[in-house]
C-alpha cells in the first residue's frame, strides 16, 4: 500500500483536493490506521499553532470602529465622485471654459473701460488759428484777418471743427 | 463613465466590512505589531475595496481581496519603515487584561513562544501561515504570495509542524 504524502493529507483535511484525488485520499485514511494517526498528528498540530497565534491578538479585534471608516467613506465617496464623474469627463473643458471666461472678462473690462471714456474728451478740443483774407472788390485791396477758432474734432472726422460747442 | 448602482453594492461592502474587520484587522496587527499602524492600515484597506467596489462590484469577492490588499499595505509600509524583518519580528504582543495573574504570566509566555516561532520562519512562509489560519484558501493564498496549490501546501505543513515542535519543545521546559 503506498501511503500519500504529508502535505496531500493535510490539503485533504484542509478540503483542497479535488476528484480523485480526494476519493484516493479518503479512501486511504478510512483504512489506514498509519495515516489515520499522522492525520490526527497534523491536526493536533494544526490546533495547537492556531490556538496559540490566536493568542497574540485575541484581544484587539474585539471592536469595529464604525464611526472612523465612515469618515473615511465619506470622504472617498466625495473624491472618488468628483474626481471619477465629474473631473474625468469635464476637467479639460472645465479648465478651457475658465480660461474663455477669464479672457472675455479681461477683454471686456479693457473695451467697457474705454466706453466709459467721455466722448469727447480736453485732448481733442482744439484750438486753430486761421487766416482770413477779406478783399474789398471796388479797390481790390485785401485785408488779412487772423482769427483763433476753439472747438473740437470728432474722431471719425478730424476735418471737421466743431466751433461753439461748450461742454 | 458608468458607476455602479450605490445601493446596491454599498450593502455588500457594509457586509463585507462588517464581516471581515476583526479578520483583516488582527492579520494587519501580526505583520506590523503595531495598533495604531493597524487600525490606519486596516481602514486603508477597506477604502481600497470601497473602490473596488464603485469600479467593479459585480467581479468582486471580496475576502481575497482583502488579504490581498492588506498584504500589499503592509508590505510597503514595512518597507518603507526600512524594518520589515525588525518589525515582522517583533510580532505584537497584544496587551493582556486577564483576571487570574498565573493564567496572565502563563499567556505571556505562550505568546513570546510563538512570536519567536514565527520570527524564525522565512517571511514568506509566516505570511503564508497567518493567511492560512485566517481562513484563506491554498489558490487565495497562492494568488496573494504568488505560488502554486503545491508550494503552499509544502510551506504551510512546514510552518505548522516548525511552530508545533516549537510549542512542544517551550511547553516541556
Amino acid at each position: 500500500m503506498r501511503h500519500p504524502k504529508k502535505r496531500l493529507i493535510l490539503a485533504f483535511i484542509d478540503k483542497e483536493l479535488r476528484g480523485k484525488q480526494s476519493k484516493k485520499a479518503e479512501e486511504h485514511l478510512s483504512s489506514c490506521s498509519e495515516c489515520q494517526a499522522l492525520e490526527k498528528i497534523i491536526l493536533d498540530e494544526r490546533r495547537l499553532v492556531k490556538e496559540r497565534i490566536d493568542l497574540l491578538t485575541a484581544e484587539v479585534t474585539s471592536h469595529i470602529p464604525p464611526f472612523v471608516f465612515d469618515k473615511i467613506k465619506a470622504e472617498i465617496r466625495g473624491e472618488t465622485f468628483f474626481q471619477r464623474t465629474i473631473l474625468a469627463s469635464v476637467k479639460v473643458p472645465l479648465v478651457l471654459l475658465v480660461l474663455t471666461g477669464a479672457a472675455f472678462l479681461a477683454m471686456s473690462i479693457l473695451l467697457f473701460s474705454k466706453k466709459i471714456e467721455p466722448a469727447i474728451s480736453d485732448k481733442r478740443y482744439e484750438k486753430e488759428t486761421s487766416q482770413l483774407t477779406l478783399v474789398c472788390q471796388e479797390s481790390m485791396t485785401s485785408f488779412p484777418i487772423n482769427i483763433t477758432l476753439t472747438g473740437f474734432r470728432p474722431i471719425d472726422n478730424p476735418k471737421i471743427l466743431v466751433i461753439g460747442r461748450d461742454e | 463613465m458608468k458607476v455602479p448602482n450605490i445601493n446596491s453594492w454599498e450593502a455588500r461592502f457594509n457586509d463585507s466590512y462588517k464581516a471581515y474587520f476583526p479578520q483583516i484587522y488582527r492579520y494587519v496587527h501580526r505583520l506590523t505589531g503595531n495598533t495604531e499602524e493597524t487600525e490606519q492600515l486596516t481602514q486603508q484597506t477597506f477604502a481600497s475595496l470601497y473602490g473596488y467596489f464603485l469600479s467593479k462590484a459585480k467581479a468582486i469577492n471580496p475576502k481575497p481581496l482583502l488579504f490581498r490588499i492588506a498584504t500589499n499595505a503592509c508590505l510597503n509600509y514595512l518597507s518603507k519603515k526600512k524594518k520589515s524583518e525588525e518589525v515582522l519580528n517583533m510580532i505584537s504582543v497584544a496587551d493582556s487584561s486577564q483576571d487570574d495573574p498565573l493564567q496572565e504570566t502563563i499567556n505571556n509566555q505562550r505568546k513570546e513562544q510563538i512570536q519567536r516561532g514565527l520570527a524564525q520562519l522565512k517571511p514568506r512562509d509566516r505570511l503564508c501561515i497567518l493567511l492560512y489560519l485566517e481562513g484563506l484558501s491554498y489558490s487565495e493564498i497562492g494568488h496573494i504570495i504568488k505560488a502554486n496549490k503545491t508550494t503552499i501546501g509544502k510551506i504551510l505543513l512546514r510552518a505548522i509542524e516548525r511552530l508545533a515542535l516549537q510549542i512542544k519543545n517551550g511547553d516541556t521546559q
